[in-house]
Formats: C-alpha cells, structure tokens, sequence
C-alpha cells in the first residue's frame, strides 16, 4: 500500500492504495462515490468518465498513483438533485435519462464539451460524446440535452 | 504509527489509530462485522474475540496496543473448533436474535482451549461476561457441552434431522448465518454516501429550555444540519410514538423534540454530519439556557391536586378505566374471608443486546426507512402522519433484529433518522449508545396494585384489582396497557364477580412502553402473591387452593361468556408440582434457609376484537412445487419464520425448505398489525393455515378443470392432485406450469384475510426453589420448573427457547432489574450493564421445562402462542420462595439482597 494525495471535487482525500488499484476503483470501494460507473472495464464505453485538469477521461485505466496532483472533477462534484447542474437539469428535461447507467459519464462528457465549445453543433456533439456508448435511447435525446444544456449554461453567463 | 498485528493469520497494517478500539478497527477497517457492538463500555461480550490465546472484549483494547498481537475472530473459518462451535450452536437452539452469538462462540472458544472436559458450572463461570437477552443460556451451555464430547444427561432437544414438519425441531431463521457472524444487523449494513446523526438529551428531569444557540455547532466542518426543539416546524406538532393506524384516537402529547421536556432521556435537538464523531462533537457544541421544573418521580406525589404538571392540566393520564362482572361489593358480604394487600411492581428495561438503530432514506420523493422494527405498518402510519406523506410515498422495511421484546414496536429513533434524513434529502443513520439506549429507550410499566378477594367455602366468590400505572412523561400506549392488564383478570381462576379499576399517572421518567408480557407480569405478580400470602396467613395448602379455583377444560371466558377453546392450567400445576422432588415449602441447612415458591399464569393471544386484529396473506405455488408465502411475519429471533413454514409445509404436506416467507416490507407484504401481544402464531399462523386450505381448494380445481375431472372426484395429498379411487392426476407443480404455459395464462395463488376471532389464553405453572445465605442475604434460585399449555408444540426446541429466554427475564424482574433514578434530580443511574443487573449464564438456575402438549381447537393446528406466556409467572414464583425461605412479607419487586439483609437484621 502506498500513500496517495488526491484532490476530487476540491476536496483532498488521503489514501491508501495499491500499485495497480484504478481511479475508478478508489472512486468506488474507497471513497464511497458511486455515481461513476463501470461498464466494461476496458476504456470502451464511457459510462466511467470523469475531469481530469478538464479532460474527460476513462476512469477505469487512470492508475490513481498517477493522479497526484490533478484536479479531478466527478458527477457527485457537478451537483446533485438539491443543486443540479444545468447540463443535469437539461438532461431530465430532454427526457435523455433511460436506465441512467450512461448518464453520469454523458453529463461529464458533456460538460468537458461545452467547455470547449460553448455553441456545438449537432455533428460536434455527436463527435464529443462518440466515446459514450447509451444502449438505451438512441442518442437523440441526449443531443438534444446537451443542446439545451449549451443554452442553460450561455443563459447563466 | 503504524501498528502490525495478524488477524484470523492474515497480516494486518493499520496506520493512524488515533484511540481506535479494535472492535472499531475489526468492523470499520477491515470490514469483519461479525463482532457486534452491544455497549461499549465491557459489559456485554458481544464484541468478544480472542487475542493470543485469551478471551476479550474488543471494545475495551486499543489498536495500539495490537503490535505482534494474533487474533482470532468468529470469521475464522478456518479453524474446526470455531466451525464445529457455530454448527453445534446452530443444532442444539442456541441461537434466537443471534446478537451475541459471535461473542458466545468466541468465549466457548476459549472456555474449551482451556478446558476440553468442563463441568456445566464452569461452563457458566467461563461465559459470565456475555449477556443474552434472548435464550436464558440453557441452550447455549448444552451446546458447549455437546461440542466437548460429553455427555448431556438432560434430555434436551436438539434439530431434528428427520422430516416432518409439525413437532420436529428446526433452528430458528438463519441460525447459521449468526452463528458464523455473517447474519446481518443494521449497524451491518453498507450505505452509499452515508450521513449520521446524533441527539442532544435534556439537561434534566423536568423543565424548559429557555434559549438555544445552534450558531458554533453549524460551524464545525462536517455538520450538514440541526433541528431543535426551538424550530417552529411540521416537526414540532405532537404525535404519539405508539400510533399503529391513524384511526386510533390516542392522545398525542410529545413531540420529536421537547423543549417542556419531561425526563432526562427526552430528546431536545438533533445533529446530522458527515461522520458519527463530529455528529456527536456538535451535540456537544449545542448552547442552551433552561429553567428547572420540580421533579416528580412518584407516582402518589404526582396524583395530588397541587402537584406540579408534568403535562397540561394534571398528571392524570387516564382514569376510572374499569369493569366490573357481576356485583363485588355484594359478594364480599358474602364471604367467609376477605384478603386485601397492596403490591407493587418496577420499571424493567428491555436490555435486548442491539440498542435501537435506524437508517433513513429521502430521495426528494419516498422515504425509505430500514429499521429493526417489530410493526413494518404501524412504523408507516407513523411517518405518514409526522411527515403528512401519503402512504405509497414510505416505505419500511425490517432489517434483522437483534432482539426487541417490544423496545421496536415504537418508535425511538426512526423519526429522528427520518427526519434528518428528509432535511439533507440523503441517508442517515442513528445508532444509539448503550447509555442512550437506557436513557430514552422505554421501559415496562411500573405498577402499584391493591387486591383484594373473598372466599367462601374455599372459592373465590368476589375478586377486585385496582392499579395506579407509571407511565413516564408521555401518553404513549396508556390505554391499550391498562386493558391489557385488566384483559389477565378473568381468564384463569373461576370467580363470578370481579372488578378492576386503572388510574394512569404521568411522572418525571421514561415513557412506559411494551415490554414483553405487557402488563400480564405485573398483575400475575400481585394477584399469584397475594393467594401465596392469604395461604401462608390461611395455613392452607396453596397448590390445594389452586387446583379448587383455577379454570379447566370447559371453562368459559367470564367477560365473554364463551367457552374458552383449552385450557391446561391445571395439568400444568399438577405436572409441575409432580417433577420436584422436594415436596415441602420451606427448610433450612447451616447456611441456607430453602423455600419453594408456587405461581400459575395466564397471557393472551393477539388483541382481540374490537381492534382491528388481523392478518392478511397468500401463498403462491412456483412452477417446481416450492411456495412463497406473503405474509407479514417479524422474525427476531423468536422463530416466527420457521413457524409459518412449518404450518404452512404441514398443509400443503411438502417439506419446510420449499416454503419462504418474505421479510416485512410494507410495499411488498400483505398487512398485519404487528409482533406484539403474542399474536404471530395464533393470528398469522392461523392466517397462512387458512391461506394454505384455500389454495389446495384452488389446485383442485384448475386440475379439475385441464383434466376434465369432477371437483369433488378429486383429492389432494403431500403436493399431488389425484382421484379419489387413488390415481394420480397431475403433481402441484405440474399444474402450475400448465397453468403458466397455457391459455388462460395465470398464477396459483391463494389470500385470505384472517380476522382474529377470540383471544385464548396460554397457561403456565412454575414451580421455584431458591436459597438464601443465612450469613449475606444473598438469594441464588436453585431450580425452576416451568410447565407451559401452549396448545400444540410446532417447534418444541425453540418453543422450549422461548421459555427459558422469558424465564431469564422474569428473575430479573424478580430480583435483580430496575430502572433507578436519582431520588432528588430525577436522573437516571441505571446507565450501563453494571449498574442495571441482568442475570448472567453463572446466575440462572437449574431448568427444566414441559409442555401439555394438547391441541387448542382454534389454534393453528393446534398451537397458541408462548413468547410473552414465557415470563408471566416467573416472579411471583421466585418472590414466594424467598418469603417461604425466610418468613419474610415482600410485596414489592425486585427484592434485593439489601432488602433481605435488612430483614434478616444481617
Ligand atoms: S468502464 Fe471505463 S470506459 Fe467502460
Ligand atoms: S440511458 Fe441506458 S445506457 Fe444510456
Ligand atoms: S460491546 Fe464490548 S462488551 Fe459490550
Ligand atoms: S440470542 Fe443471545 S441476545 Fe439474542
């Protein structure tokens, strides 16, 4: 086991890890997040995302010794159903939401996207969340959320 | 620092203990919950494990004391003497809650590395540090003494490992599982994203809380909220803690947090936090002014005009609650002798190993309560009321208990839980310490009796009871408790007139609540004493005496009228006063004056009409010929699981393992009132009997129906549907599925709502031998008989658990149990296990138990119920041994060693 600092949500966790031990997995079984999920395991389909200095990345093949002095940012640091977050919100609201398994690293997605890009276009969404896989709703909803979730977020600036 | 020690033989490496208890270290750490946490302070054993050899509780040692340190815990399944323990346990009815079976296992451990041969009365000295609330110990030193390879020459049962369902013996639910620690309670239990809560207790026993400052204790990092009892909130209107259905017109008089708080375990506010420690470190940070009120612990004080009111107009909480049969009045004029006496009875605490807990759940919409309740729905109609929710949005679910005795069947904590809870819309837990278990939790009704009776011709002609009822600070269940103990009166001795009357006072202590017997204890106490001193005073023959007024066979119900369906009270005192030997009252030795004391008793079963008493439930046939039964059933450890099962495989003539039963959830389960006033056999089982007959009708018919047969050319026997002439037609299964595959696509299932219809009693006789030291007044009871007519035997091993965990019990009521407070402050001083005394397995006596074992014709198959029956007439058996041992008059548990001293002039 070895020490290990990192900053989630802008809070500092202490650790203790193994060499081999996944961000994802210290999300999970040590500190209790459940929010990121795991669908595969192997970096293919996206349900795991979470900002890493902004990026978002799959947190199942992030070693978390290597994630010291990162900023890193997951769906429970968004919001919650008190607080939402507007991307969270547009989600609801578009009826994106189906099982929901995919959501999280869809909002996380999708919010890495619209920081970049605050007005994407259809073919850009597509393109930003094409490391997402939703086996529920086809993708149309979750375009049309991230459209609605462009204009929530521009409304509040 | 980093501490290595090993556990179970793996390599542990533990940085930062702080001042961590290994028992914290075992659960939270390294996720081993098999160890339970019963109090903390090292009066329990629940928590033990053995360290390099030696039996201790983890509780009380420091991680940092663990370096180079081995231990072993229960999880050990390595080691065959640890399984073979968990495995005898489990065979020989050791185990009903399972709470301190861990403990008990770890201790028997140890008792047999030292000692591979021992005697039963090392066996007790070896466990004398782990309390059982539940089996009275008797199984679980047989089980000891099986695992050493001796052997047992008391016959005593152990499970059966022959078929059959009515009268064989089976563990209870799950037996296994608690034996090898995996069994798990609410504390157990993993919850995502988990917040807790902790209460601030009232300063004192009675008064006002003049202001509160909650500004320093939000600040502490942590601390998401607090509700007090200064908010003018939904939460500040009054309730009741013992409302079951909002039909019940109670008189709702405390609130969830009282700032008029009326004893020292009253609730004054609330924090919830990210973590137990700073939860509790904010409670501290609370500011708060009060004013005191005067303190009224009596309840004569209490009762006058001029005394201080505890809640609004006067301390009467109810009065004139009363019947009378007959003329009483009259009929003494009538009598040769007339007997009157006052009798007084205690507070006693539940003192079930688990302390109340519970976990709630708010997403914004439905709150989700997990709790180790005994009345999934009563807990529901609660909440809906507290939080004006409608129904469909709580959901309770029972999680396993680790005993109760009727401490869950109201709420303590779980409207704190629901509470914070909705307030942080997340999940939180609230999980009581030992000493706040004894400060708020409730307790038994103390009780103050006049009797009075008169005989003629050696009959009671004329009886009337009057009692003036502690109930504590609140109204809580003031009225069904005073019909409960006058619902004893008229049930056991022949007498056409009698009278009861009920005055039930409010004083500065702890809410009375239920507590297993519920008022039976109490008035047996004083009526079984009372005919013990009117034939010592009489010089009469007081088993004689019985056996010429007691109810047999044929009796009728004075109230009803209707002729009672069995009663075996007086086989009980005749076969009980058959198996001792000793056949005189009292003698005496160089040390010891000896006595035998005499009582018979009677309990209910179930609460009879007009309260809505019953049980909805449905059997469904699965397409391989196994059952699932809904019915709502609250197993803790009492074994009303493998009841139903049984009942329910004995109809429908399968074996037990193909029936289950689901755990109450009140969005699943069909409705019962639930596990009080001994009503799961009686109500439920004869509920799912009821359900079992309809759906065998059911079977036949959809047979009838795809094989073109006569309904009434058909039968049904042991799962299979054939003529009457004996061919086979179809198996269960073979229908179900025919049914499942076909047109018209349907289940076989059957429901019934089953409506209590009268309420027998369960009779008992104990019989007592104590001793008292000549030289320190102590009392050790020797030896107790107990003959119980309980109907039919359904599971005669936990049947005989019962009995003997009810019997532990009632001696503590006798002569160790009672809720103190301090006499000027109101405070409690029963705060732990050492200064409240339970008896330990080196403080029971010599058992021995039977059963008349004659059906009842109403019950389930002929049983009737036992779990409160079990205790009923324990003490006033224990009390007259005592007064025969020494000549002494006690009218008034417990009776102490002080008490005996001072009477003996010691
Ligand atoms: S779980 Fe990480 S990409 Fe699928
Ligand atoms: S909503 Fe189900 S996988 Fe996307
Ligand atoms: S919890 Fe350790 S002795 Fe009670
Ligand atoms: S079985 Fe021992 S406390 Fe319940």
């Amino acid at each position: 086991m070895k020490d290990c600092k990192l900053s989630i949500n802008g809070r500092n966790y202490n650790v203790q890890v193994e060499d081999k031990w996944t961000l994802l997995y210290v999300l999970r079984e040590v500190l209790g997040l459940m929010g990121t999920k795991e669908g595969c395991g192997t970096s293919d389909c996206g349900a795991c995302k979470v900002l890493v200095d902004g990026k978002a990345m799959n947190s199942c093949t992030l070693l978390a010794l290597k994630m010291e002095d990162k900023e890193i940012t997951t769906i429970e640091g968004l919001g919650n159903s008190d607080k939402p977050h507007p991307i969270q919100e547009a989600f609801v609201e578009a009826g994106a939401v189906q099982c929901g398994f995919c959501t999280p690293g869809m909002v996380i997605s999708t919010k890495a996207l619209l920081d970049q890009k605050s007005d994407p276009t259809e073919e850009e969404i597509r393109e930003g969340l094409s490391k997402n896989l939703c086996r529920c709703t086809g993708y149309v909803k979750i375009i049309d959320a991230v459209q609605l979730a462009a204009k929530k977020v521009k409304e509040l600036k | 620092m980093t501490v290595n020690f090993k556990v179970n033989n793996k390599k542990v490496e533990i940085k930062d203990l702080d001042n961590l208890s290994l028992l914290k270290i075992l659960r939270e750490h390294l996720s081993l919950k098999g160890a339970k946490c019963g109090c903390k302070t090292g009066d329990c054993g629940t928590c033990s494990v053995i360290i390099d050899g030696e039996l201790v509780r983890s509780c009380l040692v420091l991680g940092k004391n663990l370096e180079g340190k081995s231990i072993k815990t229960i999880e050990y399944y390595k080691d065959e003497k640890i399984r073979e323990l968990q495995e005898t346990f489990t065979r020989s009815g050791a185990i009903q809650c399972g709470f301190c079976t861990p403990g008990m296992i770890m201790a028997a451990y140890s008792i047999l590395e030292k000692n591979p041969k021992p005697t039963k009365k090392e066996i007790r000295e070896g466990l004398k540090y782990n309390l059982c609330r539940c089996t009275g110990y008797e199984k679980i030193v047989d089980a000891i003494y099986d695992a050493s390879g001796q052997v047992n020459t008391k016959k005593h049962i152990i499970a059966s490992v022959f078929k059959g369902n009515i009268g064989t013996s089976k563990p209870v639910q799950a037996a296994l599982e608690k034996a090898e620690g995996k069994f798990e309670y609410t504390d157990d239990l993993v919850f995502n994203n988990l917040y807790h809560g902790k209460i601030l207790f009232a300063p004192s026993a009675h008064g006002y809380i003049t202001k509160m400052n909650i500004e320093e204790a939000k600040k502490i990092e942590g601390v998401l909220d607090i509700v007090t009892c200064m908010d003018q909130e939904y939460w500040s209107k009054d309730f009741n803690c013992h409302i079951t259905s909002p039909f019940e017109k109670l008189v709702r008089n405390e609130k969830m947090f009282n700032r008029h708080f009326r004893y020292d375990g009253d609730k004054i506010a609330a924090v919830v936090a990210i973590s137990e420690e700073i939860a509790q470190k904010a409670v501290k940070a609370i500011e708060y002014e009060f004013k005191t009120y005067p303190v009224i612990l009596d309840v004569k004080k209490a009762m006058k005009d001029d005394s201080y009111p505890i809640q609004k107009d006067n301390n009467i909480a109810a009065r004139n609650i009363g019947y009378e049969i007959g003329n009483v009045e009259d009929a003494y004029k009538d009598c040769d002798i007339l007997f009157e006496k006052e009798y007084h009875t205690q507070k006693q605490s539940h003192g079930m190993m688990e302390p109340h807990i519970a976990v709630a759940n708010y997403d914004g919409e439905i709150l989700t309560l997990y709790a180790p309740t005994q009345n999934v729905f009563g807990f529901r109609s609660l909440m809906t009321e507290i939080f004006d929710l409608p129904y469909n949005k709580v959901r309770v679910i029972k999680t396993n208990i680790g005993g109760a005795f009727g401490a869950k069947s109201e709420v303590v904590v779980e409207h704190i839980a629901s509470l914070l809870a909705i307030r942080v819309k997340g999940t939180v837990k609230v999980n009581l310490s030992r000493k706040e278990e004894f400060l708020c939790g409730k307790t038994r009704t103390a009780i103050d009796f006049n009797v009075k009776f008169g005989v003629k011709n050696g009959k009671f002609k004329s009886m009337g009871i009057d009692a003036v009822l502690d109930r504590g600070g609140y109204y809580g269940s003031t009225i069904d408790l005073c019909y409960a103990w006058m619902d004893k009166v008229y049930k056991l001795y022949e007498c056409e007139n009698i009278k009861t009357n009920t005055i039930a006072i409010y004083t500065n202590t702890q809410n009375s609540g239920a507590v297993r017997g519920y008022g039976a204890p109490q008035v047996n106490f004083a009526r079984e004493t009372a005919i013990n001193d009117y034939c010592r005073d009489q010089g009469l023959d007081k088993i004689q005496f019985r056996l010429d007024n007691l109810f047999e066979q044929g009796s009728k119900d004075i109230a009803t009228k209707e002729t009672m369906t069995s009663v075996y009270v007086k086989d009980c005192l005749t076969r009980a006063y058959e198996m001792i030997e000793e056949k005189r009252n009292k003698w005496e030795d160089e040390n010891y004056y000896y006595g035998l004391g005499v009582a018979v008793g009677v309990h209910g079963n179930g609460i009879g009409l007009p309260v809505a008493d019953f049980a909805s439930s449905s059997i469904k046939y699965c397409a391989d010929g196994s059952v699932i039964v809904n019915t709502t059933v609250h197993d803790m450890g009492q074994g009303s699981t493998i009841m139903i099962k049984k009942i329910v495989a004995e109809v429908l003539g399968i074996d037990d393992d193909l029936v289950t039963v689901l755990n109450p959830d009140t969005n699943s389960n069909y409705y019962s009132n639930g596990a009080y006033a001994t009503r799961e056999t009686w109500v439920n089982g004869n509920s799912v009997k009821a359900a079992a007959d309809e759906l065998i009708k059911v079977i036949i018919n959809e047979t009838a129906e795809i094989h073109e047969k006569n309904i009434e050319d058909l039968i049904y026997l042991d799962g299979k549907i054939a003529t009457k002439a004996g061919d086979l037609v179809a198996t269960a299964a073979e229908v179900v599925l025919h049914r499942m595959h076909k047109p018209p696509f349907k289940e076989i299932e059957a429901t019934v709502h089953f409506t209590n219809p009268q309420v027998p009693g369960s009779y008992m006789a104990n019989i007592v031998i104590s001793k008292v030291d000549k030289k320190t007044g102590e009392v050790k009871v020797e030896k107790l008989i107990a003959v119980h007519d309980v109907g039919r035997a359904i599971n005669p091993m936990m049947l005989e658990g019962q009995i003997e965990g009810g019997i532990h019990m009632g001696l503590g009521f006798a002569i160790s149990e009672e809720v103190k407070y301090d006499k000027k402050t109101g405070k409690l001083e029963t705060i732990n296990f050492k200064k409240y005394k339970m008896f330990r397995a080196n403080d029971m006596p010599e058992i021995h138990i039977e059963i008349v074992n004659k059906p009842d014709s109403v019950g389930p198959l002929g049983a009737k119920g036992v779990g409160e029956a079990a205790l009923t007439a324990v003490a006033p058996a224990v009390i007259d041994s005592i007064n025969e041992a020494i000549g002494s008059n006690f009218n008034k548990i417990p009776v102490l060693q002080k008490d005996i001293q001072e009477f003996l002039g010691l």
